[in-house]
């Protein structure tokens, strides 16, 4: 149950954002839930409740969406999403690769207005 | 209304200190170990034999994280190592922060290997970069080989599986071939170690494991 660590350090980078924006009121966030990030989505949104209400933030819309596990292979550099039942880079068949998306949460943008 | 990217990770702020550590780490010539694993797969037994067999060669301490209580912490001081413990009260995982906080109680730079053991738990500790060289996911035949299947994401974090409890084996319906597929579907290039911390049967290898990579630290300091 590490959420609620999630949900506390969103809204905390949040904050930090909307003091680039002054004068404007945040509405909407949209989140990449890395499909290897151990995040619940159900559980990262009851989380987020309560952090926001603790900065007395109302009405904002959450938008997750789920973010394949992005590979780069380290023979033959191609990049491909891997499929948890099989990590192999399907051109040249290696198991060497280094991960570059799908294990962290991101906040991709945010809407304001 | 308008919309701005921002593309920005959530634990940035954990990952740019982990990054801070990583550099500590390496300045200071510690190899410093990420010890994940369930509750009750044998970690703080490991680390006990691991500070008996290696005591006079190599420097050792210990960060111990857990729920509550300073067990661990005493076993391992009994061992005859420095051992700080973390009580992260609720919290299912250790953070950068934390290790940045703990780390004045414990001389660095007099060490050769730091263990982190982190809270026992096969998810949250797989999200979150300690500064470490390697992660260490310590499994054990009692917890079933169906783990690699269940939690992925641990298996895909570590870069040494050690098997625990290999001498349980005959009483169990744990596969080894059918466990060692499912590791190799995650992460085929995981190597991994078979022990036994009752018997002490294979130990030595992890023993020799840690000697290396201790002294290709100490001699190239990774970034």
């Amino acid at each position: 149950m590490h959420e609620m660590s999630i949900a506390i350090n969103i809204v905390r980078t949040l904050k930090d954002e909307m003091a680039l924006h002054p004068g404007t009121t945040l509405k909407k966030v949209k989140l990449g839930i890395g499909e290897f990030s151990g995040v619940e989505v159900e559980s990262l949104r009851f989380s987020l409740e309560f952090a926001l209400a603790e900065e007395n933030w109302q009405g904002v819309e959450f938008e997750m969406a789920k973010t394949p596990l992005g590979a780069k292979c380290k023979e033959c550099g191609a990049r491909f999403n891997a499929d948890s039942s099989d990590f192999r880079c399907p051109k040249c068949g290696s198991d060497k690769f280094d991960i570059e998306a799908g294990q962290s949460v991101t906040i991709d943008s945010i809407t304001v207005e | 209304m308008t919309e701005i990217k921002i593309q920005k990770n959530v634990l940035s702020k954990n990952d740019e200190l982990a990054a801070e550590l990583r550099r500590d780490f390496a300045r200071k010539g510690v190899l410093v170990l990420n010890m994940l694993s369930s509750p009750g797969s044998g970690k703080t037994t490991l680390l006990e034999k691991t500070a008996r067999a290696l005591a006079g060669k190599l420097r050792i301490a210990a960060i111990e994280g857990d729920l509550q209580t300073e067990r661990d912490a005493d076993r391992i001081r009994a061992a005859g190592v420095r051992a700080v413990q973390i009580n992260t009260g609720r919290g299912c995982h250790l953070d950068a922060n934390m290790i940045a906080n703990i780390l004045p109680k414990l001389e660095v730079a007099e060490l050769d290997v730091l263990f982190i053991e982190n809270v026992g738990n096969l998810v949250c500790p797989a999200a979150f970069d300690l500064g470490e060289d390697f992660a260490v996911l310590l499994m054990s035949v009692t917890e079933g080989d169906d783990k690699p299947a269940k939690y992925p994401t641990a298996f895909l974090k570590a870069d040494l599986l050690v098997l625990n409890k290999l001498d349980l084996q005959p009483y169990t319906n744990f596969d080894i071939e059918r466990f060692r597929g499912d590791v190799a579907r995650v992460k085929p290039s995981l190597p991994m170690l078979q022990v036994s911390c009752t018997t002490e049967q294979g130990l030595e290898s992890w023993f020799q494991w840690i000697e290396r990579k201790t002294k290709a630290k100490r001699e190239r300091p990774r970034r």
